[in-house]
Order: structure tokens, then sequence, then C-alpha cells
């Protein structure tokens, strides 16, 4: 066993001090609001935790049934813990991803260390923007880039000691039930691995490792294998960029045969993707569209991205630099076969080897002598750290902490906590909210009214669990406690005693007063725009005033 | 071992000088540039070849820095230094909110406070107005998107792009870009690549104007990875091997420059 130095000691709790800050520090009101895969996945792990099923009352599913798609299970497996703990509450949710996150830093270190590669990179990995983010968002994404980076180093490790490649393979399975991107990730990454280091992989020795590593990747990926016939195995099949590559045939094929014509374009559009995850632009120049002000690598990190690429490509017949670069070209892979330009939530794998570029060229500029004193040297590297560090520090504060609550509160999804305040003190008013334009509203209201998951599961279709892998039509229209989320039916909401619940779009001032609507709420993002409205109708006025035009308006009238 | 490739293929004129026309003439770039300007056109590809002149010989060519003068000259229109801490209505009116944003900043030493204007040195000072822009310019310029993929998926609003060199050559360029010996040919690397990206950046032009001042430095970097690709060819003995690669890396070439341009046409 290695001995930890009294100075490893040191920086080791310099970035548990720093984790934690950076990861837990106000993590149930930043992000703002909560997004609406943190609601789906924290109301799933609270159905699963109070009744062993799910909100369409499928016990302990495979893959998670969600509007229409499917999500993998793990994060909503052990979101259940803290949510047993501290009960259904947005910090809950999110702790999941954020101690991931706060683990993730010391198995960045640990990595770093095994590279022999400056761990100076754990420090700053600990504060980058892309990582800090997603690991303060409640879903899937961090906790998957934790286990495959964890995977990852286990693979690293069997490099030199082959016994790590059972337990590399047990972590790297077990990423595929943590995201839905890896589990077409992790065999490229295997696959890369064969094919760079096949030698030391096939040698006799280590042949009993190779086989039990078999066993154990079939045996954890039985479930898999249970659903691969299913469509709830590939419920994300038109995210690629199919319709991408077709287009650009089509121009292509007046002068040259389809099938190259679809080949060559095919190519373009994978290279393409593929090259923009590396590009310095999307990097580190252009800003994070989740986050204002940022873009996803701190600006300076270019420099030592780009000597760290010099340095892996001069010296790639290493081990260390053959590893790096079989995650370079098989992390981006899956993500490059989509059509969106650098989603983060499925390119996450892609951030390892380029973080490792980073910390390469970090440890480079480090070991320059620019001083003939040793002690100048060291101190001079000391403040220029900290200078970065701080300077790091101060674009993530303006960024995550000062612009982006306000200015993305709206796009995640804002207001609900006092929406259902709302509704809570109204119980015996009927809400009809509109999803026509609000996504997915119903699981908001559902995750922020605590709604029993039994009372849940009993109002879906009950056909849906019966079916639950074949992926039934997703019914967007749910109707539980006293809420019904669907869009407005204007001919006959308004002869309804209830509240209509919708943003300005959905329901006009001018049909506010046509209909004789009285606003009773209306709930406002930072910035000042408005994200709910809410009306009480006047049946009995709009009667009225309508001569009883409307069959709806008579005694008898069962509406 | 650093570029010694480039002194095997250099051996061979012929096959030399057609890698040369090959990259130099086989992308829709240097047709455009021109039909900009056609002096600029010659001069492009005479800093080109005089870079991997310069590079084979790891000195910096005299002929080259004219060249560069020259190519600094033509390249001035649009030029705007003032510029760059000016923002537009739209960037006025985010700034504005912004500054609204900042939550009171100080620090408390004993019975002394110092009050910090945060928000107006993140959000109005020069100093930053300009971090932001160049940071900006330099992500226009610093994209290999933008050179092999006609910028795509990152299309920008209202402007025809163009893929300027095909994207085949785009793994070629990097490993001519990295097999650049960097400490031998530090002068050569900074006038065709270095300072070309700071008057770019610093320049500050609006984004149609085309940066062919990068040209002569990608397209040397493309001639000598294509040359490292021929060296990694030539080892091979069996001479079918060698003609069959050959033949269906220049007819692949030659697709992807017919695909460009015909995606660029319509």
């Amino acid at each position: 066993m290695q001995k930890i130095s009294f100075k490893q000691i040191i920086f080791l709790s310099l970035l548990l001090i720093i984790g934690i800050f950076i990861f837990f520090y106000k993590l149930n009101v930043i992000p703002p609001g909560f997004y609406v895969d943190e609601a789906l996945e924290g109301y799933s792990a609270y159905s699963i935790l109070e009744t062993g099923r799910d909100e369409y009352g499928k016990a302990f599913p495979l893959v998670f049934r969600m509007y229409g798609s499917y999500n993998p299970p793990l994060f909503i497996y052990l979101a259940t813990l803290p949510i047993k703990i501290w009960g259904l509450t947005i910090f809950s949710v999110r702790f999941v991803s954020a101690f991931s996150g706060f683990v993730l830093i010391f198995i960045i270190y640990a990595f770093l260390k095994s590279l022999r590669i400056s761990t100076l990179g754990s420090l700053f990995f600990a504060i980058t923007p892309v990582v800090v983010f997603r690991g303060r968002v409640g879903d899937e994404i961090s906790l998957a880039f934790t286990v495959f980076s964890l995977g990852s180093f286990l693979l690293w490790l069997s490099v030199k000691k082959p016994k790590w490649f059972i337990p590399a393979s047990f972590v790297l399975s077990l990423s595929t039930y943590a995201a839905y991107s890896q589990r077409f990730t992790v065999p490229f990454v295997l696959f890369f691995y064969f094919l760079f280091f096949r030698k030391q992989l096939l040698a006799k020795a280590n042949r009993r490792n190779l086989f039990y590593a078999i066993v154990v990747l079939i045996f954890t990926q039985l479930p898999h294998l249970y659903l691969l016939f299913t469509p709830s195995f590939l419920p994300k099949g038109g995210e690629t960029g199919f319709s991408n590559i077709i287009m650009q045939s089509v121009k292509l094929r007046d002068f040259l045969p389809a099938f190259l014509a679809t080949s060559l374009s095919f190519v373009r559009e994978f290279a393409s993707q593929f090259v923009n995850y590396f590009s310095p632009r999307s990097l580190f120049l252009v800003d994070y569209y989740d986050l204002p002000g940022i873009p996803r690598f701190y600006q300076w990190m270019l420099i030592p991205y780009l000597i760290g690429i010099y340095i892996v490509w001069r010296q790639r017949v290493s081990d260390r630099s053959k590893y790096i670069l079989l995650l370079a070209l098989s992390s981006p892979i899956t993500a490059s076969l989509t059509k969106d330009p650098f989603p983060v939530h499925r390119a996450m794998p892609v951030l390892l080897p380029i973080f490792f570029f980073i910390a390469l060229g970090l440890d480079k500029i480090v070991s320059v002598k620019l001083f003939s004193s040793r002690f100048i040297n060291r101190g001079f590297y000391i403040i220029l750290t900290t200078v970065i560090f701080f300077f790091s520090l101060i674009l993530f504060w303006r960024s995550y902490f000062v612009l982006f609550p306000i200015e993305k509160a709206k796009y995640f999804a804002y207001g609900y906590v006092e929406l259902t305040e709302f509704i809570r003190s109204n119980p015996d008013s009927h809400f009809v909210v509109d999803r026509a334009r609000l996504p997915i509203p119903y699981i908001e209201l559902a995750f922020f009214l605590k709604i029993p998951p039994e009372e849940f599961q009993n109002s879906v279709d009950a056909t849906i669990r019966e079916n639950y892998y074949d992926n039934p039509p997703f019914d967007q229209n749910f109707k539980f406690a006293n809420i019904e989320t669907r869009s407005i039916v204007w001919e006959k909401d308004i002869y309804r005693n209830q509240v209509l619940v919708g943003d300005n779009l959905a329901i006009s001032t001018q049909q506010a007063e046509e209909h004789f609507l009285t606003k009773v709420i209306e709930i406002k993002d930072p910035l000042g725009e408005v994200i709910f409205l809410g009306y009480k109708t006047n049946p009995a006025q709009k009667c009225r005033a309508t001569r009883n035009i409307s069959p709806l308006c008579k005694p008898a009238s069962t509406f | 071992m650093p570029m010694n490739f480039r002194e095997k293929t250099f051996k061979a004129p012929a096959v030399k000088y057609f890698l040369f026309l090959l990259v130099v003439f086989g992308n829709l770039w240097i047709w455009r540039i021109f039909t900009l300007n056609f002096i600029v056109g010659t001069i492009v590809i005479l800093s080109t070849y005089l870079i991997l002149v310069s590079l084979k010989n790891s000195k910096l060519n005299k002929l080259l820095i004219i060249c560069y003068l020259v190519l600094f000259l033509f390249s001035l229109k649009g030029f705007n230094l003032t510029n760059i801490t000016k923002l537009d209505k739209q960037q006025e009116v985010l700034q504005i909110q912004r500054l609204k944003l900042y939550p009171p900043v100080k620090i408390t030493i004993g019975t002394r406070t110092i009050w910090i204007p945060a928000a107006h040195w993140l959000e109005e000072r020069p100093e930053t107005l300009a971090f932001f822009r160049l940071q900006h310019n330099l992500g226009e310029v610093l994209d290999p998107n933008l050179y092999f993929f006609a910028n795509h998926p990152n299309e920008r609003v209202g402007i025809t792009e163009l893929e300027k060199f095909p994207y085949i050559l785009l793994p070629l360029f990097l490993i001519g870009f990295f097999g650049i010996n960097f400490r031998k040919n530090l002068n050569i690397i900074a006038l065709g690549f270095v300072l070309p990206l700071i008057f770019l950046v610093v320049g500050n032009f609006p984004p149609n104007i085309e940066p062919f001042i990068i040209f002569p430095f990608i397209a040397a970097c493309g001639v000598l990875g294509v040359e490292y690709a021929k060296s990694l060819v030539l080892k091979n003995k069996n001479s079918g091997v060698k003609i069959a690669t050959t033949l269906v890396f220049i007819l692949l070439y030659f697709l992807v420059v017919i695909q460009n341009f015909l995606s660029t046409k319509s």
C-alpha cells in the first residue's frame, strides 16, 4: 500500500473542502426551479420507495418509462436513499448527482496519479463549469459520468495489472444502467481497448481474467439482453442524425449514385459532429448554452489542452497516450451519431479524455523551469496557480451564482413551487393546467404536491403496466387529486367552476375579458416575465351574458 | 521521429509537387480567394510553398516574411481595433439587465468594510468587454469545423458558409500540425499561425470576411500530413497495395471535393 504524504493530505483536504462547497452549496435553490427530468426521476424514486412500483404501477422496472421514452434505472434506485432520509425534496433528488460529482474529483485525482500526470489537474476539474453544472442537476448524467470514469480508471489499471479487467468490466457494465448513451459508448470503449491493447489482453497469462470478465459482462447485461428486442431498449432512435444525412445526400444524388451520396453524407455528418467535440470553439470559447457567459471549460484551459494533445501525439506509442487516445476516439462516437451539436448529456464521457489533455498540458507547463532557483520556480507556479484558480472561480461565480439563477430560471421550470402552494391552499377548487405550452406539468405538480404514489398509479391507464416495455402510446393528459393537465377546451371549460392555469399565451387578457375570468394567481420568473397565470371561471355570468346559448348552461348538464 | 517522413518524401520531386498541388488547388477556398483577388491568391500559394520550405530547413525564409506583410496589408479591410469594447444594441440591453443582477459584494476586515463593484468590473469595464470579445473572436477562427465542414453543425445566421478544405484533409492536417517540431520552427509557426491568429482576433473583423491569411499554414500542414500518410504507404513492400491505396485516396479526395462543391452550390 502506497503511503500518502503530508502534502497529499493537505491537497486532498483542499479538494474535499472545494468539492463540498462547489457541489452542495445552495443545492436546493440553484439551479433555480426544478427541471422536468429531475421531477420525473425524483417522483419515480419516491414511488419506488413508497410502493415498490413506478408511477405507472410497474414493480421494480428494468428501465423507467418516462413521457413516452425510457430512462435507465440506476439513478432512480439510488435516489430512493436520500429521499428516505430527507423526504421528497429538491435537495434529496439532486443529492445523488452532487455526491457523484464530489466523488468524481477523487476518482480523477487517483486517475491522474496513476497516469503519472500532476494531480493539480483535479483541483481545476473540481471547478470546471460543465462538470459542476451537471453535478448539480438531479438527473442521471453526473452519476453516469462518475461510474463511467471509475470504470475507465479500472480499465487503465488493467493495462498494467490484468486482474483489474474484471472489476473494470463490472463497473463499465454498470454504467450502461446509468445513462442511455452509455449503452453504446461502453461497447465502443471496450472495442478500442481490445484494439489498442490486444496483446496484453490475449496474453496466455491473462486468459483467465479475460474469461471471468466476459462472464461478468454477460451476467450484468442480462437485464439488457432481456429488453433487447423490446421498444424500450432503443427508445431514442429518432434522435440520430439520419435526417441531416438524407438532406445532404439529396443534394448529391443528381451527380453521384445514391449509395455513394448517402455514404459520403454520413461520413461528413458524423465527422463534423465528432470534430465538434474537440473543437477549441465548442470547448473553451463559445458560451455553454445551459450556463450564461461561460464556456464548458475555462478559456485559459485552451493552452494546456493544445499542449496536451501535442504531448499525446508525440508519445503515442506509450501506454498512457494510447489509453487517452482510445478514450478520445471511442467516447464521442455515440453522441456524434445524433443530430444535435454537442449535447452534453450524451457526450459526458468525452470530457474525460479532454480533461486528460488539459491535465497533461498543465503538467507540462508547471514542469518548465523558468528560474534557476527551485524555490523561486516553485513559488512562481504556486502564485500562478492560485491566481488562475481564483480567476476561474470569479468567472464561475458570475455565471453560475449570479446570472444563471435569474436568466435561466424559466428554462428550469421555475414557478411550480409557488403554483403548487396555491393549489394546496385551495383544496376545494378544481384546476386545469394547460399542457399545450408547458413542458410536462403533471410530474412537477405530482412531485411538489407529494401525491401519494398509489393514488397516482390508480389514475393512469392500467394497460400500460401490462405492456410496459412495449412503449404503449403516451397520453399527455393526466387527472389526479383536484388537477387535470390537458389542453384548455374553451367551449367547455368556461362553463365549469374551476381555475384555468397556463402561461400568458395560453390565456390572453382578451380571452379573460370575453369569458369573465378572474385572475387569481400570477407567477413571474426572476426577470419579471410571467410564467403562470391562473384564472377562475365564472360560468354563471358567462351563461347570463350569452343568454344560456351553450347547452352546458342548462342545469341538467352533466359536464 | 519528428519530421523524418519529410526527408524521405522530398526526395521524389514529382510526387512532392503533385501532393502540394493536390492540397493547394484541391479545395474550394483557394478558388474563392482567386475570384476575390487574384494577387492575394497567388501570394497565398507562394506563402504555402515557402512555409513548407522553411519548415524543411527549420529556417524562416525572408521572402515568406514579405509575403505575409503583403497578406497583412490586404487583410486590413474590415480591421477595427476600436470596436473591441463596443456593444451592439442587443448586447447593451443584456449588459444593463445583468448589472442589476449582482448582489452587493463586500469584504469586512475588522471594523472596515470594503465594497467591491463586482457588477461594474465583470460587466462594464473595457478590459472585461475586450476579454469576452476576444474570446468570441478567437472562437470564430479557432474552429476546425469552420475550415473543414462549412461550420457545420454550428452554422451562423445570415452567413453563407463555405467548406474551405475537403474534410478528408482534416486528420492529415492534424498529423501535419502536431508533427511539426515546435521548438525548432517557433518563428515559422509564429509568422504563419500565431500572428495571423492574433491579427484575426484583435482585428475584430465582421464574420463575412474571409480569414485567408490563415490559408497558407493550414494548407502547409495538410501537405505535411499527406506526405506522412504517403511515407506510411511506402513502408508497405507490396507495390499493388501502394498503388491501390494511393488511387483510393486520390479518388476519395476528389469525391469529397465534389461533395463540397455540390453542397455549397445548392
